[in-house]
């Protein structure tokens, strides 16, 4: 509009200019000149109201195409920004649930793997030790059992052959008694001999006595009959005595022959007892020390089990992460169903508060590392290096 | 007679491990899965030391510390924290309900018993 006026102005006042111009350099009268200005003044606003209405016209139709233009263009925005909002509708909730269901598969599965571990762990645990050490200690006192009847039988066996030598010292002392007895024989056959002679000498008295000697004589006939039976007597001991000195002479070599033989045997009999008990005794110690070795890596593999479990906590960070994730995605698909209530001309970008939504899913976080890795994404570096892991710190209050 | 200790944590295999390390270390053990689960269980039984995750569902463990130092039989029982969370702020909240100690998670067996034989009554 301030155009058209300073347009209109300039135009009179060219026409005003003209018109003086005429009138000082040419004989045309005030009044005629007066009126040539003003029809001139006149012709160019006309001039220039011509000129615009055209233009506005111009101008009416391009504005006409830049408007349909503009119209389509907007109308594939919005068609656009549906389309994407559907996808995105789409798509989270499945992700969600592709998120969801491996969490959960990973914290089964780790649970069965670590009960698994737990499970061998004591069976190893009770197998190994307790079994073994049952074994030991039974062999153990079976052996010493063994050895010590073994022991008392040897013992009675050298002592049956103490017995068995003290019998034959005996015997020998035995002898020595029948040696006496055999004496005292010898001893009565020489007295009653004597005797004998006395008589012989006291009947010869008695004959030569004479009737006086008759009784004497009988009395000497009795006790040389005495002295004979005596003698007879001395004989028949001796004779008995000899007897026993030669069964005993016998028996006594045999006992002497057997004692020595069974004394060797039962010598020989203890070495090889000994010898077996000493192999055995070696073999259960070997036994006993290869326990002690599958004892020992029994333990170092129940050890290892127990890392293994102990590494197996990484399962709880993984499960606090996909559910923080979980979370994250439920808010942004909660944002983009509120934006879909919204008609596309109400909706307002300032509605959507990117920098609310990330500090929500700040608090969200329970781990140093996320917090980490989180800040990194958004500032757009490389993922950042996880060496902040806080783990296994304590602290007292 | 062996003294017993209550782990309170929804993930199974933290559950496993500290059970492990403090059954090969002479305790009696017995777990739960969040706070309201816990409570339950304490109900009066005697514990040693009480050894609580932070984040579960249904009651949280500084939640569940506040509540259990609120029951008699269980003002003076011993109570830590063992969670993957380590900011300051956490911490503070965890001592204010009453925890003596904070363990963060992944652990190694050591330094829990380290904690436990500083912690546990006599």
């Amino acid at each position: 509009m301030t155009n058209k006026i300073f347009c209109s102005l300039f135009a009179c006042v060219s026409g005003v200019l003209i018109g003086f111009l005429l009138l000082l350099f040419s004989d045309v009268s005030l009044a005629s000149g007066n009126f040539i200005i003003v029809v001139l003044a006149l012709f160019g606003v006309f001039i220039v109201n011509v000129v615009f209405k055209q233009l506005g016209n111009d101008t009416v139709e391009k504005l006409k195409v830049v408007k349909v233009e503009h119209d389509k263009l907007i109308e594939k925005i919005e068609r656009y920004v549906l389309v994407q909002e559907d996808l995105l509708s789409e798509v989270i909730p499945i992700v969600k649930q592709q998120i969801t269901t491996s969490g959960r598969h990973t914290e089964q599965e780790i649970a069965v793997l670590s009960q698994k571990f737990v499970e061998m762990s004591d069976h190893i645990g009770s197998l190994a030790a307790n079994q073994q050490r049952d074994d030991e200690h039974l062999i153990d006192q079976l052996l010493m059992r063994s050895k010590a009847e073994i022991d008392s039988v040897i013992t009675e066996l050298g002592s049956l052959n103490v017995a068995e030598k003290a019998m034959i010292k005996e015997v020998r002392q035995l002898s020595e008694h029948t040696a006496q007895l055999d004496n005292m024989a010898k001893e009565v056959r020489d007295v009653a001999d004597n005797i004998n002679l006395l008589s012989l000498n006291a009947a010869i008295e008695a004959a030569r006595a004479g009737e006086h000697g008759r009784g004497f004589a009988v009395v000497a006939e009795e006790v040389r009959r005495l002295a004979q039976s005596s003698s007879d007597t001395g004989a028949r001991i001796s004779a008995t005595v000899n007897d026993i000195n030669n069964s005993m002479g016998s028996a006594l070599r045999t006992a002497e022959l057997t004692s020595d033989t069974d004394s060797e045997n039962i010598k020989s009999s203890g070495q090889c007892i000994e010898e077996v008990f000493n192999d055995i005794e070696s073999t259960l110690n070997s036994f006993k020390e290869n326990n002690a070795v599958l004892s020992e890596s029994n333990e170092l593999v129940q050890s290892q089990i127990f890392e293994v479990i102990t590494a197996l906590q990484f399962q709880d960070r993984v499960s606090q992460m996909l559910e923080h994730a979980e979370h994250n995605l439920d808010d942004l698909h909660t944002s983009i169903l509120e934006q879909q209530q919204i008609s596309l001309v109400e909706r307002n970008p300032e509605s959507i508060n990117v920098e609310a939504m990330l500090q929500k899913m700040e608090t969200r976080y329970t781990m140093p590392e996320e917090l980490t890795q989180h800040r990194s994404a958004v500032s757009g570096e490389a993922e950042a290096e996880t060496n902040e892991d806080k783990g296994n710190e304590l602290s007292f209050f | 007679m062996a003294k017993t200790i209550m782990i309170v944590d929804d993930s199974a295999s933290i559950r496993q491990v500290v059970s492990l390390t403090l059954k090969g270390a002479g305790f009696d053990v017995i777990d739960a899965v969040d706070g309201v689960d816990a409570l339950k269980k304490l109900n009066g039984v005697k514990i040693h030391l009480l050894i609580t995750d932070v984040n579960m569902p249904n009651m949280d463990g500084i939640t569940l510390v506040g509540e259990a130092k609120k029951l008699a039989a269980y003002k003076f029982t011993p109570m830590m924290m063992l969670t993957t969370e380590a900011g300051d702020d956490k911490k503070q909240a965890g001592r204010a309900a009453g925890a003596k100690a904070w363990l963060v998670k992944p652990f190694q067996p050591p330094m829990l018993l380290a904690a436990v034989s500083k912690l546990i009554l006599p």
